[in-house]
């Protein structure tokens, strides 16, 4: 159904004259507009301008499987964090390593990791030393002094329930985490308040099951140096460089998981599998189903509104 | 009243005049309920069908099956139209409309997107009830167009006829402006679709730009708070006056006390405020979304972007032209443009144009219904032949021949 587009000699104008058109008579090219009676019927769906301002996955990004497997390793750091993390709290229970073992290893942690975020941030200057001193000291003083409290909180909680809803508290502390703070090298700061509770709240449900006063000490001081700290560690060094920060995931996975066979083969063999399930499989779903996306932008949506403060950002 | 409601109105009383018998199906408002008669004889069913969520009725599917289906019949009904996606009566009543074999229409009055929860509901349960429709109107090209995307339905099933205006009560009165200011009315509900957040911003720009200029804002909503919150940080409780709301019928007496009329809506199929507006004599100075558009010619007024800087631009410009404009001759382009007769005769031509279509089988109707997806196809054929036998049960039960025909009111002897 080819339509012509010529100038009609009577009148001037530009007009469409189309081969079904009985008399041939020429008429004005249809217009999108209401407010004027158009020679043509109320159905009339115009070929060439029907939906022309549709815009289809305007948004669209081709994703590369090996950089969203890179990607999803903060995922998996995270998923190996929880478990190493049940590791100590399992190793303590069932007293396989003793309190002077603890402390030096949440010392060590500690030291370490305070260590390697220095090292690598270059940003960092010596007065920021005596800093965080005093806040060590606070903190980990007020850990201490509130240790007792803690060990009795949930003192009266059966065994089950701890167990129960530690695996939900911390499934909403890997659900609720912030990936975006360890990539982001403008954002300083850590903005999932939701996971970070959740995560010494399983800490302090699971401290109840625990001996002493001085193991919760442990147990707690972990907790903060493992879901706290260790973000900052790992922020700076995906920043300094992916390689070091895939290498150290790797570490901690291959660490889990030999653990993890010393307690139990099933828990260690569920774990691999999700980490593979995560690192590997997850990306590849995601690649392949991004054939099924289609995004419809047009002239009906509505629009979205910039105030005044949100363009003159953009000019700073 | 809102404008799905005056569309109904004055389309029926449009119909009437032209010799049509027009019943319309609503559900009942609280004390309101029962049959009763409006001007010219129209007959308004209120069924008593408990209300769930934003005056709608509960979907039941079935249930209002056997009260439809006296009402149609003993009103002696040839053609089914329903109004507004957002119904769920309306829904229903293609539903069993269809089944019983009337020609039934279908009239979108707003735009959807397709990207959240609540539009992919609503887009799917339209595409169900418009697989076997008749015909489909919608009041701009650009809400054709949307639907046509929602609906995957045939383009040239879709009418375009647009909303009108009452141009005989919306007229202009220039003595009711204050000559020693420039007035700007904003008529709107108060929530976030209809722009608010751009208004917040823009007047206490344009009252420091024009020391002459007055805002007067009409309806309620939720962000009336932020409103007076703007208010109360630049100190303009002299230069801007928030009516609260307002009446349908007091509508033109605010509209006449302005020179400017603003709106800013973020998303309109159509938007009859402006329409009234400008009948009324006053510039408007619109958001450039959806169906605005084709509304007006660009010498009748002035579009901006959606956001706070283009639209304070216009307005600066608008102020700055407003003395020149003629309120009638306004008022007098309007009364070409936009008519209720104009919009029963076009309602009429599709009618005529649905009459034309043959009457299809069962088996075609569950064929349609099956293309709409891989599982939504079998649930709308399992819905659609329930609907069937609940038809033919119904038929058993209460045979058509045995329900007693109403008496149309003599309308012609008033």
């Amino acid at each position: 159904m080819a339509t012509r587009s010529v100038v009609c000699n009577f009148c001037g104008h530009e007009v469409i004259t189309h081969p079904s058109d009985d008399k041939g008579a020429c008429r004005p090219k249809w217009r999108k507009i209401l407010y004027e009676k158009q020679p043509y019927d109320d159905n009339y769906t115009d070929e060439t301008s029907f939906l022309i301002e549709l815009v289809q996955n305007a948004n669209f990004r081709e994703y590369d499987y090996w950089t969203v497997v890179v990607d999803s390793s903060l995922v998996t750091q995270q998923v190996t964090i929880v478990a190493l993390f049940c590791i100590i709290f399992h190793l303590s229970y069932s007293a396989k390593i003793g309190l002077p073992f603890l402390l030096l290893m949440d010392t060590l942690m500690l030291v370490l990791g305070y260590t390697m975020s220095v090292l690598l941030d270059p940003q960092f200057q010596l007065s920021d030393l005596t800093v965080s001193l005093l806040r060590v000291m606070l903190l980990f003083g007020s850990v201490f002094g509130l240790a007792p409290v803690l060990r009795t909180l949930t003192d009266a909680f059966s065994d089950d329930t701890i167990w129960a809803l530690t695996v939900i508290v911390l499934t909403a502390h890997i659900y609720f985490y912030d990936y975006g703070y360890i990539s982001s090298e403008s954002r300083a700061t850590f903005q999932a308040p939701a996971s970070l509770n959740s995560a010494i709240f399983a800490s302090v449900l699971l401290g109840s099951r625990l001996p002493s006063t001085l193991h919760v000490f442990c147990l707690i001081s972990a907790a903060i140096e493992v879901f706290g700290l260790f973000p900052i560690m790992s922020r700076h060094l995906k920043l300094f460089s992916t390689v070091l920060h895939l290498g150290l995931t790797t570490l901690l996975f291959v660490l889990a998981a030999s653990l993890l066979f010393s307690i139990s083969n099933v828990l260690a063999l569920i774990y691999i599998a999700l980490a593979v399930a995560i690192t590997f499989v997850c990306p590849a779903w995601l690649v392949s189903i991004q054939k099924y996306k289609n995004e419809i932008k047009g002239p009906w949506d509505e629009a979205t509104v910039r105030s005044f403060q949100e363009m003159s950002q953009e000019y700073v | 009243m809102g404008g799905v409601e005056m569309h109904l109105y004055q389309l029926s009383q449009c119909l009437i005049k032209r010799g049509n018998k027009v019943i319309i199906i609503t559900h009942a408002y609280g004390p309101r309920s029962g049959i009763r008669y409006l001007t010219n004889g129209l007959k308004v069913y209120y069924i008593p069908f408990v209300q769930f969520y934003n005056q709608n009725t509960f979907p039941t599917f079935y249930a209002s099956f056997p009260l439809l289906r006296e009402i149609l019949i003993r009103e002696r009904i040839n053609i089914v139209h329903c109004h507004q996606a957002f119904s769920t009566l309306a829904h229903e009543t293609i539903l069993h409309a269809r089944t019983m074999g009337y020609p039934t229409c279908f009239t979108d009055h707003s735009l959807f997107g397709f990207a959240d929860a609540s539009s992919i509901h609503m887009n799917k349960v339209l595409k169900f009830s418009l697989s076997d429709i008749s015909q489909v109107i919608c009041v701009s090209n650009t809400s054709k167009e949307n639907t046509v995307l929602r609906s995957q339905i045939d383009p040239q099933l879709v009418s375009v006829i647009p909303n009108a205006v009452d141009t005989s009560v919306f007229t202009p009165d220039p003595s009711a402006r204050d000559p020693n200011k420039i007035t700007i009315v904003i008529l709107s509900r108060l929530v976030y679709r209809k722009g608010i957040d751009l208004v917040i911003d823009v007047i206490p720009v344009i009252c420091r730009r024009f020391p002459n200029v007055h805002f007067l804002i009409g309806g309620d909503g939720p962000k009336r708070v932020e409103l007076e919150e703007m208010r109360e940080k630049h100190q303009l409780h002299d230069r801007v006056e928030l009516l609260g709301s307002i009446q349908h019928a007091a509508v033109r007496s605010v509209l006449v006390r302005g020179d400017i009329f603003l709106n800013s809506s973020l998303t309109e199929a159509f938007c009859i405020a402006i329409v009234e507006a400008a009948s009324c004599g006053l510039l408007v100075v619109s958001t450039k979304v959806g169906g605005v558009p084709e509304v007006f010619p660009p010498h009748m007024m002035k579009y901006s972007e959606p956001n706070s800087a283009d639209l304070t631009e216009r307005l600066s410009e608008a102020v700055a032209v407003v003395r020149n404009i003629v309120p009638h001759q306004l008022h007098q382009e309007v009364k070409a443009m936009y008519n209720w007769d104009n919009v029963a005769e076009r309602t009429e031509k599709v009618y005529d144009r649905m009459a034309q279509i043959p009457n299809i089988s069962f088996f075609e109707r569950l064929r349609r219904f099956h293309g709409c997806g891989v599982v939504a196809g079998k649930i709308n054929c399992l819905v659609a032949s329930t609907d069937y036998l609940l038809w033919r049960l119904l038929e058993w039960y209460s045979p058509a021949h045995e329900i007693d025909t109403a008496i149309d009111f003599p309308c012609n002897t008033y």
